[in-house]
């Protein structure tokens, strides 16, 4: 499995992933033009793109997407509030799985602040990526995971020393805490699941301001033992 | 001494401890005084208000069959310095736990030290003290719900008309049809600085609490029998006051607070709200998180297209650009 960040930050998130066979784009959050760059302008070697929810950092692109032919995947919530419509939206629905050329792929419900927010687990061969992102906790635990797409948006540390100090906002504090996934969330999440057969781990969605992705790598490094990528 | 005059003896005990321990804190390090009788009831309703607090809870945590707290909810287990602490400040705002949606206390455990602290909840009235406590210029409030069959119309400030203003009429009082959002009004001496801030259903129901008591919002809930759920049950519960009571906090919660006037008390009470807000997102994740298994069944359920009712629409156009807007940025 061979996965690239075009884009990972609160600006915009766009991951290219393919299995060799199938190549998809997991959201969207940069410009059309950004994304054709990307790929050389070989936007249509795209076999569809999965949409997490309807945020603009992820959900940009979709209608020109859309436009360009290719098969953008989300949920109903998604698709109304960002008003799409066509035959190129394929509705897609939570622990309802389906086939995407050689990916098996497992959309699942997360905990964010919009409508019928997805995460999706997505299979090929004998490799099982997750993309949660976007998330303040994963309901699931899942099992025989080898490449993980992670948000770890934040560390609650520093987040509300930032409160205390009076330079975060208590409300945008309180809005993360209830929608994007801290370092020590992440954590609890790692060590929930079995991590055996992991490989990868990239962590994702990193705050600008509320991150520090050189300690947020040594801590789960040394937490997992596993190789962890910073995106973006 | 039979059990129940050791238990009295044991709970006088911690009611004299708990109101050594509220004076040492209004002494504030300056000896003894003496509490004013006004000061010496607030305390005392402290006492009542967090003794019950902790029975109704205790009694839960014993009823739960799983998951359960190991540390009992009781006087002992409790962080009585940090709670004499925040009771004088409570008590030094004016909030008294005896009046009507004044404020409520809430135990949850502290996990760095092993015990209970007491959460205190500040109801619509306590945000009306502490907003005349506090503000900078208190307005005059109005707080309305708007129904079906009212007639409401704001008019907004604007180049012509200087004051903000609404008409309003509630046509027949006695049916006065579905509740579909409600205002609020500040009048300020200026009248030119009066405003009307109004809210549909939708923004009223996203400042419910998000675990709602069924008793007071309405809807459906489970009904047990011997410990097995049997089906549900609708309750009607106070749907219209809770959404006036929820324009009611924002009205008066959207004061503007006079820093001048912030004291150590303010800033107590809010570093206590800001905790209570932590730690009920930590216990919401540490219930939900990471309890249920999930995995791609090996034998697929879909082919390609998972909805096939999505609607069809004009054919892909490669060259039509859509103006892409800005996404939140955290």
């Amino acid at each position: 499995m061979d996965i690239e960040a075009f884009a990972s930050s609160s600006a915009g998130n766009c991951y290219h992933i393919t299995d060799g066979k199938t190549r998809l784009l997991l959201d969207a959050g940069i410009s059309y033009r950004e994304i054709q760059r990307r790929l050389n302008f070989k936007v249509s070697a795209m076999a569809g793109v999965l949409i997490t929810h309807d945020h603009m950092d992820h959900a940009k692109a979709v209608k020109n997407l859309m436009k360009a032919g290719i098969d953008c995947y989300m949920s109903a919530g998604t698709a109304g509030a960002l008003s799409v419509l066509g035959h190129r939206l394929k509705l897609v629905k939570s622990k309802q799985q389906f086939q995407l050329g050689s990916w098996t792929i497992l959309p699942f419900n997360v905990e964010h602040d919009t409508p019928e927010p997805l995460g999706f687990l997505l299979a090929s061969g004998t490799e099982k990526l997750l993309y949660a992102t976007d998330t303040y906790y994963l309901k699931y635990q899942f099992a025989g995971l080898t490449h993980l797409l992670i948000e770890c948006n934040h560390s609650y540390e520093i987040i509300r020393a930032k409160a205390d100090s009076g330079t975060l906002p208590l409300e945008q504090k309180n809005r993360l805490m209830r929608s994007h996934f801290s370092l020590e969330n992440v954590k609890k999440f790692l060590l929930a699941n079995d991590l055996s057969r992991v490989q990868e781990i990239w962590l994702i969605h990193l705050s600008d301001r509320n991150s520090d992705a050189a300690q947020f790598k040594r801590e789960i490094q040394e937490l997992t033992g596993k190789l962890v990528l910073i995106a973006g | 001494m039979s059990e129940q005059q050791a238990l009295a003896k044991a709970e006088q005990t911690m009611s004299e401890r708990f109101m050594q321990k509220v004076i040492a804190e209004f002494s504030g390090g300056v000896g003894p005084i003496a509490l004013t009788d006004f000061q010496k009831r607030l305390a005392q309703n402290y006492f009542i208000g967090i003794d019950a607090t902790l029975r109704a809870a205790e009694e839960k945590r014993q009823s739960k069959k799983s998951n359960r707290e190991p540390v009992p909810i009781v006087w002992a287990n409790v962080n009585m310095e940090s709670l004499a602490r925040n009771v004088v400040s409570a008590a030094r705002v004016g909030l008294d736990p005896a009046q009507k949606n004044h404020i409520s206390m809430i135990p949850y455990k502290n996990n760095s030290t092993g015990k209970y602290d007491i959460g205190f909840i500040e109801g619509y009235r306590g945000i009306e003290l502490k907003a005349k406590k506090y503000g900078l210029e208190i307005p005059e409030v109005i707080v309305e719900l708007v129904y079906s069959n009212d007639v409401f119309k704001p008019i907004k400030k604007d180049r012509n008309n200087k004051i903000e203003i609404y008409e309003f009429e509630i046509t027949n009082v006695f049916d006065r049809g579905k509740i579909v959002g409600g205002f609020y009004y500040h009048i300020y001496t200026n009248p030119e600085k009066n405003k009307l801030v109004v809210f549909n259903l939708k923004e009223i129901e996203k400042r419910k609490p998000r675990y709602a008591s069924v008793e007071f919002w309405g809807g459906e809930k489970d009904v047990w029998e011997n410990g097995k759920k049997t089906g549900k049950e609708h309750v009607d519960g106070w749907y219209d006051q809770m959404c006036y009571k929820t324009i009611y906090r924002a009205a008066y919660g959207n004061i503007t607070i006079d820093s001048q006037k912030i004291d150590d008390d303010y800033m107590r009470l809010s570093q206590m709200e800001q905790s209570l807000k932590d730690v009920e997102v930590a216990e919401e994740i540490a219930i939900n998180a990471n309890s249920e298994s999930l995995d791609i069944e090996s034998e697929v359920i879909n082919e390609t297209d998972p909805d096939p009712e999505t609607t069809p629409t004009q054919k892909p156009q490669q060259s039509t650009l859509i103006n892409e807007e800005e996404g939140p940025g955290f």
